[in-house]
């Protein structure tokens, strides 16, 4: 009876925990009001209630919502590609070295399908087939060998993929009440099976990247960390910054892509791929998984009618984000061309240090050069051509420029003439790291200590307990300032007003109540297996 | 509670960054920095450099990290200098002992092997140096004498710098450093062997209360300010302190001779319960220091239900809600490690939902 009790109990416990979405708890914790506040929390902060369309009337009825977000993607997805001039993919030609091409070209063992399907995180979001990964991990003994069969099949025969290709997309809030569909970001949920597909594709694609991939893109690579990209762009924004002769100064342009991943033109990933010398069967694989689509928007949990895209690749499959890299390639290799050329210069903060005239990481993109308006136009050309091809779309308006210090206003107004972006005094932030530091640090460094406050001080974290304060501030708070650590010292001013947060909060304090701290603050932070 | 220490963490990772230079000179971060602060120099040797950045200041904060705990696997030793450099694992501090009287023409350690590259010259070393670093250096393994010279970091066993590892290493000798060292020594056997206990948190997190002397008692409370009678919620009659709630109190003692470990608490002259426990915690077999933990977290919920809900429970209930807190535990275990076993197929699953709860009822 009682053993009964407890598998129920585990069951509603793991029901709640899927729910609410902690991926911090590892080990589950007791059914508890945390975990009821943080699911409703949840689904009332993704529920949407109302809309506005594109003329600005606020709708609510729930049939109006559906077309409405149908209208807008069916348009985002649709395309109206009309350039046939091939000389660009000359920048990329025959990329791929024949060690490379044989490697990619061996057709796919189970072995590989069976390792892919393990990387697969168990619990995420299913597909419309409502299976998850889990699913396939416990099971694997039961479908293992059809699973392959089929899998293998699609890769290495080019099977059919019509049945599993369904997509969901489902929308994420940008922004904190989200009125418009621009507000939403669009991630596809994709079956597993067609996952395991794609993450096959990618895990093979993943270990020629490096053969390939400029050095100055530094995502989804191993042994490239995000933070190099960010100690580059800092490390050149000193050099800017540094005084020197008038107009003999630099420009740090940050362009902001709009719905990278959605506006990307299948036949440029086509062309681009070919012209890189893939192997023609991998291609053709590859073409499947991103054209084959049917996608429904889920709106409040419920799927619209299914339409076709025309292009775009879908946020949230294994394999889009190293088509995506492959496909920025084009546009680091443009600018690379101009600059062996010197129509663009870069920027070397030093005599013999290498020069960077441009930096990539996905879709985060900053270009460096010197202040003159020939390099502006250069720039300006290579923009539209990349745009004309691949489909994406600059935002003028939310990129920015820096200038040095000592360039003339009227300099400036020549450069903005040929690349109109407004500029600015300095860029806040990129990549999520400061890119200057004023007098003091502590300032511009404080966001970090509000965040960790705003992550302990919740209304729902009140109901922990001591055990799971400890967790959550070792698992969470902790790991918020990880980040600009990994390049900066924090001044110890803030080391220890976090630290002073982090005591308070443990010991129960908030934001309208102290509590008593029962002991010295060493003995909280003594590590926890402390050394003969 | 082991929070980390936000500086130390801070540095520990920076000097990942400042291992990564090291290791992969031919990234372009690394290039840029080489240029540009230490051209003729390595990371490791050199000063902060013209006109430091930020990022620049802030990585070289970190360096004396990488320079203290690591020391170079020899392969050519052309790189490798004799006096300054550590180069002698498990050594004094990686150096050799012998002072450098300067006369000799000695600087690399290649000078110390064979002119072919195999081996030690034995009686160069046994010429030159004091036993004990004649002897050490002759247990250094020369693998291939073509290989070039490389720093290993110590903490490792693979010789590679993690940011866990160089945290780890900074406290090591921030404890090595502290005068006090004998006595932190114990304090932490006893914290090691309390987190390390294979029992329910809370009633660990109740031990460190109680050793930390951050126990809500009356008696603490009053000492903190806050108005309260400090007298004990049961018996009403004596100062409610940590030596009344845990052992002297009568329902206490006779709570304790009634469990399963039957303490006659009483018999011990001038108890002090703190000292008890942490004597017990070094030296009792561990599955009875579960149920002592356990029995300790009972009484305190018990005291706490007689303040709240004004309830005073009988002895009995606490024997009962103590073995039901081990069993239910154990129970939840066992199943843990049927599920473990079962997922060990798949070491990269990162999330097992299936785990049952730390603790179930109670």
């Amino acid at each position: 009876m009682e053993t009964n009790l407890d598998e129920l109990l585990k069951q509603e416990e793991l029901w709640w925990d899927q729910r609410a979405k902690a991926h911090w708890f590892k080990n589950g914790d007791l059914n508890t009001k945390y975990f009821h506040q943080k699911s409703s929390q949840r689904k009332r902060k993704n529920t949407i209630t109302n809309i506005q369309d594109h003329s600005g009337t606020t709708w609510q009825d729930n049939t109006k919502l559906h077309s409405i977000f149908l209208d807008y993607f069916q348009n985002i997805f649709d395309s109206s590609y009309d350039y046939f001039d091939n000389t660009i993919y000359d920048v990329v030609n025959n990329m791929i070295s024949t060690q490379d091409y044989n490697f990619l070209n061996t057709p796919f063992t189970a072995l590989e399908v069976k390792e892919a399907s393990r990387n697969i995180k168990a619990n995420f979001a299913p597909g419309p087939d409502g299976l998850t990964a889990l699913f396939y991990h416990q099971y694997w003994e039961i479908i293992g060998p059809d699973i392959l069969d089929y899998v293998l099949n699609i890769l290495n025969n080019e099977g059919s993929i019509k049945d599993i290709n369904h997509t969901y997309i489902s929308l994420i809030p940008k922004v904190k009440t989200p009125i418009k569909p621009e507000e939403f970001r669009p991630i596809s949920l994709c079956n597993v099976i067609l996952k395991i597909i794609t993450k096959t594709l990618a895990n093979r694609i993943k270990q020629i990247l490096p053969n390939i991939v400029h050095k100055n893109q530094s995502a989804f690579l191993s042994g490239r960390l995000v933070t190099d990209n960010s100690l580059i762009t800092f490390e050149t924004f000193h050099y800017i910054n540094k005084p020197r002769k008038k107009n003999n100064g630099f420009v740090g342009v940050k362009l902001d892509i709009a719905k990278a991943y959605d506006s990307l033109e299948w036949t440029f990933i086509n062309n681009t791929l070919k012209s890189m010398g893939f192997p023609p069967n991998l291609i053709k694989i590859i073409m499947l998984c991103i054209t084959y689509v049917s996608f429904s928007i889920l709106i409040n949990g419920h799927p619209t009618d299914p339409f076709q895209p025309k292009r775009g690749i879908r946020q949230g499959d294994p394999l889009s984000s190293y088509i995506f890299i492959l496909c920025a390639e084009v546009l680091s290799d443009m600018i690379d061309r101009d600059q062996r050329n010197d129509l663009i210069t870069g920027i070397s903060i030093a005599i013999n240090a290498p020069p960077i005239s441009h930096l990539l990481y996905v879709d985060d993109i900053i270009l460096f050069c010197r202040a003159k308006p020939e390099e502006a136009k250069a720039i300006m050309n290579i923009l539209k051509e990349y745009q004309k091809a691949s489909g994406q779309k600059v935002n003028m308006e939310k990129s920015q420029m820096i200038f040095s210090p000592n360039i003339s206003m009227e300099f400036e107004k020549e450069f903005q003439h040929h690349l109109p972006i407004k500029t600015s005094a300095r860029i806040h932030k990129y990549l999520g790291m400061p890119t200057h530091f004023g007098r003091s640090k502590e300032q511009d460094l404080n966001f970090i200590l509000d965040r960790v406050w705003s992550k302990l001080k919740g209304w729902k974290e009140k109901s922990l307990s001591f055990e799971g304060r400890g967790v959550l501030i070792r698992a969470v708070a902790q790991a918020i300032p990880t980040y600009i650590m990994s390049c900066f010292l924090l001044p110890k001013g803030l080391c220890e007003k976090i630290e002073r947060d982090v005591c308070s909060f443990w010991w129960g304090s908030n934001d309208n109540k102290r509590k008593i701290h029962w002991c010295k603050k060493e003995n909280l932070f003594k590590s926890k297996f402390e050394v003969e | 509670m082991r929070f980390k220490i936000l500086r130390d963490f801070n540095l520990a990772m920076l000097a990942k960054q400042a291992w990564r230079f090291h290791t992969s000179p031919n990234s372009l971060i690394s290039r840029c920095f080489k240029e540009k602060y230490y051209p003729h120099t390595d990371i490791l040797q050199a000063s902060t450099g013209p006109n430091p950045s930020y990022a620049r200041r802030s990585i070289y904060n970190a360096i004396w990290i990488i320079q203290k705990g690591t020391c170079w696997r020899i392969g050519s030793g052309q790189n490798v200098k004799i006096w300054e450099d550590h180069w002698i694992p498990y050594h004094n501090n990686f150096k050799v002992i012998t002072i450098d009287r300067g006369d000799s023409n000695m600087r690399l350690v290649k000078d110390l092997m064979n002119p072919d590259g195999q081996g030690w010259n034995s009686e160069v070393l046994e010429g030159n140096f004091l036993h004990i670093d004649s002897s050490a250096i002759t247990q250094i393994p020369i693998i291939e004498s073509t290989n070039m010279d490389a720093l290993m970091w110590m903490f490792e066993p693979n010789g590679c710098y993690t940011v866990k590892s160089g945290y780890k290493a900074i406290q090591i000798w921030k404890a090595r450093s502290q005068t006090t060292a004998r006595t932190s020594n114990e304090n932490n056997s006893v914290w090691k062997k309390l987190w390390n206990l294979n029992t329910i948190p809370r009633h660990k997190t109740i031990i460190w209360r109680i050793l930390t002397n951050s126990l809500p008692l009356r008696s603490e409370l009053g000492k903190r300010g806050i108005l309260c009678i400090p007298l004990c919620p049961r018996c009403e009659s004596k100062v409610e302190t940590l030596n009344h709630t845990f052992s002297s109190s009568p329902f206490i003692s006779r709570t304790w001779f009634g469990s399963n470990v039957n303490l006659k608490i009483l018999d011990i002259p001038m108890f002090d319960f703190q000292e008890w426990l942490t004597h017990s915690l070094l030296n009792v077999k561990e599955e009875i220091i579960i149920q002592i933990a356990s029995i300790i977290y009972n009484i305190w919920q018990a005291r706490d239900q007689s303040i709240y809900e004004n309830q005073n429970l009988p002895e009995e209930e606490i024997f009962q809600r103590t073995s039901r807190c081990i069993n239910d535990f154990l129970l939840a275990n066992s199943t843990d490690s049927e599920t473990e076993t079962h997922y060990s197929e798949h070491p990269s699953i990162p999330h097992i939902p299936t785990s049952p709860p730390v603790s179930a009822g109670s």
